[in-house]
């Protein structure tokens, strides 16, 4: 098909690049267009769009990695880009990457796209991995077969690449009719039927209309939709009826027929083109002895739970002293601004509003990055190396009793730390109920920042069984995430069908510049965009804060104190209506830990101070109904930021900031009220 | 094969009913099962009921009717004989569409096992169905089953065991997904493993380590090879 030939004349050409996950399509962008990429998203959804350019002779490229997919049926988000993209076809040309060690698989795709019509070349990667097994391809044989140029690569050792530049340049005005698979005189009489129907009614698209019409007799949902949306619902369903009274008469199911024949078509592609060494001569391979290790029935969990732990400490305690260093410099950047700007005659309004807002704001955004770096390395080496869809398949048995998916785990133990990125870990998730849910109980996770807020009031009021508080309020935050993941099941998303029909990606080992071109993404992303949310959200509160004019700041005649006045019988039955709790609540949602520097503002206390003040003015019931308030309620502004761009959607950050409010509510007021009958309140 | 269930007339009429609706619809309500039959809701229930009883379908309170495996079997045999003789009619006598479908109906019930088998013969010999269709597996199922390995769901065979695929009960976008991934029928299948706590499985199809819940294996069902 020739959609739209973009750019004719001059040397500018489109690729994209397509293919299965794992096939090596993000080496071979990287290999093409080095570091000169734009990472964004595409439009509405949050699937990472990746463009890059590369230049080749006197052309100019312009390259695009797609998402990986294994059909054109479009299940999760990812897929439903790639098959967006590539059935709108604002491309020159497609490199359809394929895994040459996997050939079957990897050509039912690429089958698909040239019945599509899409002009593409197939691109044999991983051909070490080919030959170490044995498999010879006949090229020539392969392109004549396909009708299609073939070339051979080895993404991650940059070999062939040249080859295929040249291949692509030449190609870039390649127009290839689609390939036509013979489906068995019974369908292939419903097809022309179908395609003349198409025609009759003007079903013209930019879609090739025998593609169109073994969609439709596939009965694919989204060809079924663009049929009406093109035609008409009436005229739409002259078609359907026709295919449905077909198929009550017809021996077999079509979309049976039309996938054997499909399989039929490439394996004697195949057979004609490759040579293989017979089955039982296979070595048994590396793969599947390490899989019978890590996902041993007595073994399997162990090394689960030491990898969790081990990602958790690399992350947490690897960036402690990095976010140590990030925040003595914002202080002593603002320090210095500060006495910097007064002594030029800054009135101290506006040197505020720049120390204690602008650098302090910006400051709260950047304390996240050390971890965010760490975590998201870390990630990247394990979903390089393979083993993150297997943590998935030992977990998902348990996981999948909550309601939830093998793969949330990840995000759940990440939340532990900080559930900024425990929010963005949920992309692993490509079921979009799945990630929802888990993105909603990940506040429910106590991070790290809650920590001091539990040491202060434990060490002040209950200092003999400190640490079992502690550990209560860590166990209440997972049962809370239990029961919410099956209220959220219940009311959201009935009905829906998660599967864990996955992939399990033979081991490899991660390449250094793989996993930190990952890592910066992540990184770069979260910068752009939480930052802007977080950035505007903290200078909003320093305003309230200070106005109106010339009030102390955070006193309780600043709005905020205001606010907090206004609030605090909302926290009269739950044991702490005094404005204190209630402002340092509210400047906890800032960041959690801020709860005890504002108790010790608000309460004009030292360091040494706030104890006595804690345990002058909460009994221990009210402390640990405070407590498990500060556990349960709306999360800080960086998470619900994080919610916000992960969603694209308001609608998720404000449903967890409210639904963990009342829920906070709901168990603090039965916290203290029963504690209050069991006559606990002294 | 299973012990035959006898069923009155009616009742089979209902289980074909539901099969037919599950198989252009994908679900079966009671509501589409009394217009389908044209007869009223609250007979339809009673039926049910029976059905339930004899354990050929699985209702949840207000929710769709899913046939069980027995239930499967039962109508899936039922279909068979009234397309059989709809093909007989139409084809070879040149009776009308709809009379042959009707009388189809009627006969169905109380065909014997010679004229249906007789039947099949006559109709394969003079090229009318192919090998392949369902009426041919009825006819021969007896000495297949003796003559060929056994048929099982995925999710019952052991690891280490090579199966080949024989039909995908899923539906919708499962049974989609399923075959996308490889997994249609003739499709040689070896199961790898299983997870620590038993669910979900590995497998090994195409080349390549698929990963399946065992509630979605038991809708795969494949025969050893
Ligand atoms: N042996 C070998 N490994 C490769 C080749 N190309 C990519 N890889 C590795 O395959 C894995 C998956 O590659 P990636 O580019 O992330 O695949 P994508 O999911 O298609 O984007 C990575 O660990 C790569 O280093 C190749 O040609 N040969
Ligand atoms: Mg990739």
């Amino acid at each position: 098909m020739s959609l739209n030939k973009l750019r004719g004349k001059n040397n500018e050409v489109k690729l994209a690049l397509a293919g299965n996950p794992n096939s090596g399509k993000t080496t071979m962008f990287n290999e093409l267009t080095g570091s000169r990429q734009h990472v964004g998203n595409w439009p509405g959804v949050t699937v990472e769009k990746k463009t890059g350019r590369a230049s080749y002779q006197n052309y100019s490229l312009e390259v695009i990695d797609l998402p990986g997919t294994y059909s054109l049926g479009a299940y999760s988000e990812d897929e439903v880009v790639a098959r967006d993209f590539l059935t709108t076809g604002d491309y020159d040309v497609v490199l359809n990457i394929i895994n040459s060690a996997n050939l079957d698989r990897n050509l039912y795709f690429t089958v698909q796209l040239l019945e599509m019509g899409v002009d593409l070349i197939a691109v044999l990667n991983m051909a070490d991995e080919a030959e170490k097994k044995g498999i010879k391809i006949d090229k020539q044989k392969l392109g004549q077969l396909l009708g299609t140029p073939v070339v051979e690569t080895v993404a991650s050792k940059g070999r062939g690449i040249d080859n295929l530049f040249a291949e692509t340049v030449q190609h870039r005005d390649l127009s290839e009719a689609a390939l036509k698979i013979d489906y068995g005189s019974e369908v292939e009489a419903l097809i022309s039927e179908v395609v003349s129907m198409l025609k009759k009614f003007d079903f013209t698209g930019q879609i090739n209309q025998r593609w169109a019409a073994v969609k439709l007799i596939e009965h694919d949902p989204e060809a079924v939709k663009l049929l009406e949306r093109e035609v008409g619902a009436s005229k739409a369903k002259k078609i359907k009826s026709l295919i449905a009274e077909r198929e009550l008469k017809a021996e077999d199911d079509f979309d049976n027929i039309i996938i054997d024949r499909k399989y039929e078509f490439i394996n004697k592609v195949i057979a004609e083109s490759v040579q293989r060494p017979a089955e039982d001569q296979e070595l048994e391979n590396v793969s599947d002895k390490i899989d019978t290790i890590v996902t041993n029935k007595y073994l399997g969990i162990p090394i689960f739970m030491t990898v969790m732990w081990a990602i958790f400490k690399f992350t947490f305690t690897v960036g402690e002293p990095l976010i140590g260093y990030i925040e003595t410099f914002f202080e002593a950047a603002g320090g210095w601004i500060g006495s910097l700007l007064l002594g030029a005659g800054a009135s101290p309004l506006i040197t505020s509003f720049i120390t204690d807002g602008i650098i302090g704001g910006v400051g709260s955004v950047l304390v996240f990055i050390p971890n965010i770096f760490l975590l998201f390395l870390a990630i990247g080496v394990l979903e390089d190396s393979g083993y993150m869809s297997r943590a998935a398949y030992v977990m998902d048995k348990v996981m999948s009793k909550l309601g939830l998916h093998g793969k949330s785990f990840i995000p759940m133990i990440v939340g532990f730390g900080c559930n900024v990125p425990g929010v963005m870990a949920t992309r692993t998730l490509d079921s979009k109920r799945d990630r929802i849910i888990s993105i909603l109980i990940n506040p429910l996770m106590s991070c790290s920042a809650r920590l001091p807020v539990y040491v202060v009031f434990a060490g002040a009021l209950f200092s003999n069984h400190a640490s079992t508080v502690v550990f209560s309020l860590y166990a209440l935050g997972i049962v809370m995430a239990v029961i919410m993941a099956g209220v959220f099941n219940k009311i959201l998303f009935k009905g829906e069908r998660s599967h864990f029909v996955m992939e399990l990606p033979p081991y490899r080992f991660p390449t250094l510049k793989g996993v930190f071109i990952h890592m910066w993404e992540k990184v770069g992303a979260f910068l752009k965009k939480a930052g802007t949310i977080i950035f505007s959200v903290v200078v909003l509160i320093w305003v309230l804060a200070n106005l109106p004019l010339g009030v102390e700041y955070a006193s309780a005649e600043s709005l905020i104190g205001q606010f907090g006045q206004l609030i605090a019988p909302i926290f009269e039955p739950l044991g702490f209506g005094s404005w204190q709790a209630a402002s340092s609540l509210v400047f906890g949602i800032l960041a959690k830990e801020v709860v005890v520097g504002t108790l010790g503002v608000v309460y004009a206390a030292g360091e040494g101070g706030l104890r006595a003040a804690l345990t002058a003015n909460f009994s221990p019931l009210a402390a640990y109904s405070f407590l498990t308030m500060v556990l349960l309620y709306t999360p800080c502004i960086a998470t619900l930021g994080a919610i916000k761009s992960e969603t694209q959607s308001w609608k998720w950050p404000l449903i967890t900031a409210s639904y963990l409010f009342v829920l906070a509510w709901v168990v603090a007021f039965i916290v203290y009220q029963g504690g209050m009958l069991l006559g606990l309140g002294v | 094969m299973e012990a035959e269930i006898n069923l009155s007339e009616s009742l089979e009429d209902y289980l074909e009913a539901i099969f037919n609706l599950i198989k252009e619809n994908g679900s079966a309500r009671v509501t589409d099962i009394a217009r389908y039959l044209e007869i009223a809701a609250s007979s339809v229930n009673q039926g049910l009921k029976k059905l339930n009883q004899e354990g050929l379908i699985s209702q949840e309170k207000y929710g769709p009717i899913k046939l069980t495996k027995s239930g499967f079997k039962a109508a899936e045999k039922i279909y068979c004989r009234h397309k059989i003789l709809y093909i007989f009619f139409n084809k070879t006598l040149g009776v009308s569409k709809k009379n042959a479908d009707q009388d189809a109906c009627s006969i169905e019930h109380a065909l014997s096992e010679e004229s249906f088998s007789k039947m099949v013969e006559y109709l394969i010999k003079n090229n009318y169905i192919e090998k392949k269709n369902c009426a041919f597996e009825m006819n021969t199922e007896k000495e297949e089953v003796k003559m060929t390995a056994e048929q099982l769901m995925l999710d019952k065979i052991k690891v280490g065991s090579k199966v080949e695929v024989v039909k995908i009960e899923s539906k919708g976008r499962l049974k989609r997904k399923l075959m996308d991934m490889g997994l249609n029928r003739g499709a040689k299948v070896e199961v790898k493993g299983k997870a620590p706590m038993g669910d979900p499985i590995e497998i090994k199809v195409r080349g390549y380590s698929l990963s399946l819940r065992r509630d979605e294996a038991a809708e795969i069902l494949v025969k050893e090879v």
